[in-house]
């Protein structure tokens, strides 16, 4: 359930090839460190944020993944479930921008549009060694409907605002969702409800 | 996973700060200032100094700490999540979570909720809240077992009713009856379950409303695992069904991976006892009987990896799917599932999805056969149960092999290139670059015997000798690695051929004492197994050191196409394979077959007739017959079928075996050839850790390879080549027996017309070494009951405080092992220490009260063991004795101890 009388609870995904910083995206955006090391704890790989957006609180569940080629085929295996999904790729690194487009076709395949998808330029404090045109980058985005940001975990830019507008977009799908079906049939009728007479304390479709 | 959390915007305290004294929070948020909360149960009536000491200015930044002082000019520190009084460094306040805002007119701003006032860190009378103590105890992170949720349960309800009225609905599920021949479908179960849930929880939470939030969920948590692990019985059989194929394939791929290293899977660990404890730990799966119990299994597993503090994230799957690999479990799958199909409470918590999902991801990681292709060509390491311990300490690929010549050689081998090879063995043959000396030259001939001195044998014996041909093509590795070994490892099809055109010895034995033969039909190579066989002088029935034969060993490593070639050929030859030969753990290739789930080779098994009869109802020595270890349902039907028709036409068959038996093999279906422990779990892990030890010790692989000449020669009872190797010359036994004064006698008149006469020998250090093998010479006496023998090692200094390497028993263990009275008497009589503990803590009165020998005890106890001393679990021999049932023996026990008592009291 996206909603709960905690707020929203989001499953967000990092996908991306590897070395491109999704760990390292995380870890600042959560703990506000960085490392120069490709290393970092375990503790990193799943992680969670409550940010609260105009008053509505929003449960981020951030799963990191690990990019290495060999592991590809386990994608479904993190991203089903997922509410959105940050596409990462490196503005030095041409490859790593194809890796993205890859993703995000499997993605949308998969999943549909009912994931919000943001795509993360990262380490533009490498300015200068930019391989992956600017223009060309957010042109995409924009086609596949993907919110585009440059960030750099290093120099902590566009790191809050990629989750936050990633946060906003997915409360505004699961609104829309829950106008379509009542909150209360949870998705597959898996969820156990604790006391079932107990009334729900209805927060709903409120600000 | 159930932390704290409360909604901020309805916080009082909260509310104060932001609606009353607007300005202080906006010069708080507009300075990033530290806002702290404190959580909504504490929060009262708010006066403006205590809001004041909620807005930290930073002042300092130490490594590990943080210097704050409050608006209110108070000085704290921020320290491992804690808010830390300056004054007094006993107080503290913890963080609970923080929460960032963002908001249109404020911008973005951090608050955190902290579990009291800050302010109270500076009153005098700080009292810590009580709420915190009772968290800890009944925190998620600490449940897993069935007892804590039983505890857990009656703390939280008070109703010693309840687990009856648990039980009540839980019997609408037990006295279901399901159909063996049509089970239920899962969505079938999961409705039943789920129903039976609610209506324990509706029963419990009628009552206890008035628990705060936290506690509802894990008094939920609670009650469905103990529902769950009621179930379990019921529930997982299904689990295990429906997942069977599935299982069925990755524990033939874990078989062939298990010589898969880190490295391989590019998982730099410094430290790998990490992965040993963690391999521990989720190997302990099974025992868990819950969802939620097995969940915290596998948590718990990969939260072990954390001690390795230099392992990075993306490491976590590689180092998850190695603990696997390593853990040698048959039912990963059925696992999975059942956890899966039967989480409700928690299914949509994120952590519990995340850690299953990465679960799930290094099975289907494993099941893709990615790794098996990316290693299978990295290097040749031993397959063994024994190799799966040792991780990194034994891979040969990290070894030198020390001789360029060999390295090259064996990469022709693997990649089948003949030419190259036949260069090289020629060429360093006429060079003669490995001489070897003559004694142990002579035990690599392929002659019908060592000793033999029949025609054809002295003649290839004065053939070696006077060639001065050198051994290159039965050239022993570091790990009594022939080419041949080599070549069939890699299943390099011409190389074999070449080599055995050469002659070369077709039963060496590697250090884990594998044959060619053996590495064929483990890894599945057919073409070759059958050439190795129908050159004649293969020997199909011998075994390796762990007591496995190949079928065995191909029916572990679930091959199909090897069963069926080998029970083929031997038929064809005429020869009768006993199907009831048993490995150190007691398991025939039934077992085996079973255990691992292989479907179609119990299939092909039971259709061989003779099988029903000789291993159907062997007990291993876990006590299971085959059926008692089959993987899942479909396996055990199959089994149960067999028995039934066996049953059926038992009569005519036994009929028409006795007759065949007659002239050709003799079953002894009692026979306990390799028993060597028999309490431990056979695919249980613990203990093992010895192992890496011992092996530096064993240098010598030449002497090692004599000892295991030895030890066959006393497995198959060849006592005299046995006490030729070690130099030990007995003169014609039994001559003079009568006249001792009992067999045992040690007197002067008695050792001068002592059977044996002892001489001192080179190699006499050779009686007391263990190598490679688990134990030593003496041990092996010991494990064939053969008591002359023992009598004859110990008059020639065998040491009878040896211990055995991966358990550390004594003889004297052994013997009880045995059961053997004789042996447990003349040990004793050798002033052998019988308190002496084995790595469970376990002394031989242990072992006898664990395994009901009375006589055993009574022996044990009269000759002064200790009756009050703990094991490793922590139970003294009575109470083994009593969780085994053998009530006689408590009793017994029992007696005695109150006797000694009252004897201490009275004197
Ligand atoms: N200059 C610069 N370096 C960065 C930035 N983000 C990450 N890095 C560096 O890039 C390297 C890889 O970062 P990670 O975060 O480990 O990459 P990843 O995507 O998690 O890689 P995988 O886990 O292998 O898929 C590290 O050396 C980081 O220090 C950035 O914004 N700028
Ligand atoms: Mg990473």
């Amino acid at each position: 359930m996206a909603f709960s009388n905690r707020g929203y609870n989001f499953k967000v995904v990092l996908l991306g090839e590897g070395c491109v910083g999704k760990t390292s995206l995380v870890l600042r955006y959560v703990e506000d460190k960085f490392s120069d090391k490709h290393i970092s704890t375990l503790q990193a790989s799943f992680l969670t944020k409550r940010i609260n957006i105009d008053g509505q609180r929003v449960n981020l569940a951030i799963w990191d993944t690990a990019g290495q080629e060999r592991f590809h085929a386990l994608g479904p295996i993190y991203y089903r479930d997922s509410h959105g999904a940050i596409l990462v790729y490196d503005i030095t690194d041409e490859d790593s921008f194809q890796k993205v487009k890859n993703w995000v076709r499997e993605l949308r395949k998969m999943l549909g549009n009912d994931i919000c998808l943001a795509i993360a330029g990262n380490k533009v404090d490498l300015e200068k060694d930019r391989h992956v045109s600017k223009e060309l980058a957010e042109t995409y985005s924009e086609e596949v409907g993907a919110f585009h940001c440059f960030t750099s975990a290093k120099t902590d830019e566009g790191v809050d605002e990629i989750f936050l507008n990633l946060s906003n977009q997915m409360m505004k799908i699961a609104l829309e969702k829950s106008d379509e079906k009542p909150i209360s049939s949870s998705p597959n009728g898996r969820n156990l409800q604790v006391v079932e007479d107990e009334p729900q304390t209805s927060r709903g479709c409120c600000g | 996973m159930n932390k704290y959390d409360e909604v901020l915007s309805e916080n009082k305290f909260f509310k104060c700060l932001k609606c009353d004294n607007f300005d202080l929070f906006k010069e708080a948020v507009s300075q990033k200032y530290l806002i702290c909360i404190p959580k909504a149960s504490v929060t009262s009536n708010v006066q403006l100094t205590t809001l004041l000491d909620h807005i930290l200015i930073p002042a300092q930044k130490n490594s590990n700490n943080i210097d704050y002082c409050t608006k209110n000019n108070n000085k704290i520190l921020l320290k491992e999540g804690k808010f830390i009084s300056k004054i007094n460094l006993n107080r503290c306040v913890n963080i609970l979570f923080e929460e960032t805002f963002y908001e249109e007119e404020l911008g973005k701003y951090k608050v955190l909720c902290v579990d009291d006032y800050i302010s109270s860190l500076f009153k005098d009378n700080f009292t810590p809240n009580p709420n915190s103590l009772l968290d800890i105890k009944h925190s998620l992170k600490n449940l897993r077992t069935i007892n804590d949720f039983i505890s857990c349960i009656s703390d939280l309800v008070d109703d010693s009713s309840v687990f009856d009225e648990f039980d009540k609905y839980l019997s609408d599920i037990l006295s279901m009856p399901f159909s063996k021949a049509n089970p239920p479908e899962t969505v079938y179960l999961r409705t039943l379950v789920h129903k039976v849930l609610k209506k324990t929880l509706n029963y419990v939470l009628q009552e206890e409303i008035k628990l705060d939030e936290n506690y509802i969920l894990v008094l939920t948590v609670c009650i469905e695992s103990y529902v769950l692990h009621n179930l379990h019985n019921i529930l997982f059989q299904y689990s295990g069904l429906e997942m069977s194929s599935k299982d069925e394939k990755l524990n033939r791929i874990l078989h062939s991976l298990k010589e898969v290293t880190e490295t391989d899977l590019n998982v730099h660990v410094t430290n790998i006892n990490c992965i040993l404890s963690a391999r521990y730990e989720l190997a302990a799966i099974n025992n868990f009987k819950s969802p939620f119990g097995k969940f915290q299994c596998i948590k718990k597993t990969i939260d072990s990896f954390k001690t390795e503090s230099k392992l990075t994230l993306d490491e976590l799957l590689p180092i998850l799917v190695l603990t696997i690999i390593k853990c040698n479990l048959s039912n990963w799958f059925a696992n999975l599932n059942f956890i899966q199909t039967y989480s409700f409470t928690l299914e949509s918590n994120s952590e519990y999805s995340f850690i299953l999902s990465t679960f799930e991801a290094a099975l289907v990681f494993l099941f893709s056969e990615e790794l098996n292709e990316q290693t299978v060509s990295s290097g040749y390491v031993l397959t063994s149960k024994e190799s799966s311990f040792c991780l990194d300490t034994f891979n040969p690929r990290a070894h030198h092999y020390g001789n360029e010549i060999i390295h090259t050689l064996y990469d022709y081998i693997k990649k089948d290139n003949l030419e190259s090879v036949k260069r090289v063995l020629e060429v360093t043959e006429s060079e003669k670059l490995v001489p070897k000396n003559f004694v142990s030259q002579k035990y690599e001939l392929n002659l019908c015997h060592p000793l033999c001195v029949c025609n054809e044998c002295k003649q290839i014996t004065q053939k070696s000798l006077k060639s001065d041909f050198v051994l290159d093509f039965n050239h022993k590795d570091e790990n009594l690695m022939t080419p041949l070994h080599i070549a069939v490892w890699y299943g390099s099809l011409n190389i074999v051929e070449y080599l055995m055109s050469k002659n070369v010895n077709l039963n060496a034995k590697n250090i884990v004492g594998m044959t060619p033969l053996h590495i064929a039909a483990y890894k599945g190579y057919q073409t070759i197994l059958l050439l190795l066989l129908l050159n004649a002088g293969c020997d199909i029935d011998s075994t390796d050191s762990t007591g496995n034969t190949a079928l065995q060993l191909t029916c572990t490593a679930g091959h199909d196409s090897c069963v069926k070639a080998l029970i083929f050929y031997a038929e064809s030859i005429g020869y009768k394979f006993n199907f009831g030969e048993k490995n150190i753990n007691g398991d025939t290739a039934l077992h085996l077959a079973s255990f691992w789930g292989y479907m179609n080779i119990v299939k092909f098994l039971l259709s061989q007739p003779r099988i029903v009869i000789e291993s159907i109802r062997t007990k291993n020595l876990k006590n299971q017959t085959p059926l008692d270890c089959a993987h899942n349902e479909a396996v055990a039907s199959l089994i149960e079928g067999a028995m039934e028709n066996a049953e059926e036409s038992a009569h005519t068959d036994l009929l028409l075996l006795n007759l065949e038996e007659r002239n050709i093999v003799k079953i002894d279906p009692e026979q306990k050839l390799h028993d060597e422990d028999i309490y431990t779990n056979t695919y249980d892990l613990e203990h093992r850790d010895t192992h890496f030890e011992v092996r530096e010790n064993s240098s010598d692989s030449e002497v090692n390879n004599i000892l295991i000449k030895i030890l066959n020669a006393i497995k198959v009872g060849d006592n005299r080549l046995a006490l030729f190797y070690l130099d030990i010359n007995v003169n014609e036994p039994n001559s003079n027996e009568s006249s001792k004064c009992h067999p045992l006698c040690q007197c002067t008149d008695c050792s001068n017309i002592d059977t044996t006469t002892i001489s001192v020998n080179k190699k006499k250090s050779l009686i007391n070494f263990i190598g490679e093998e688990n134990y030593g010479i003496l041990h092996m006496a010991v494990l064939k009951d053969d008591i002359e023998l023992c009598q004859i090692l110990l008059q020639n200094g065998a040491n009878p405080q040896a211990l055995t390497k991966s358990e550390r028993r004594s003889c004297i263990h052994l013997s009880v092992q045995r059961e053997n009275i004789e042996l447990l008497k003349l040990l004793i009589k050798f002033n052998v220490d019988i308190n002496c503990a084995d790595t469970m803590g376990n002394t031989p009165l242990h072992l006898c009260c664990i395994c009901g020998w009375k006589e055993g005890v009574i022996t044990l106890v009269e000759s002064g063991a200790e009756v009050n001393i703990n094991n490793k679990d922590g139970s003294s021999p009575k109470e083994e004795a009593d969780k085994n049932g053998h009530f006689e023996i408590v009793r017994y026990l029992v007696r005695k101890m109150s006797e000694a008592h009252k004897k201490s009291t009275f004197s």
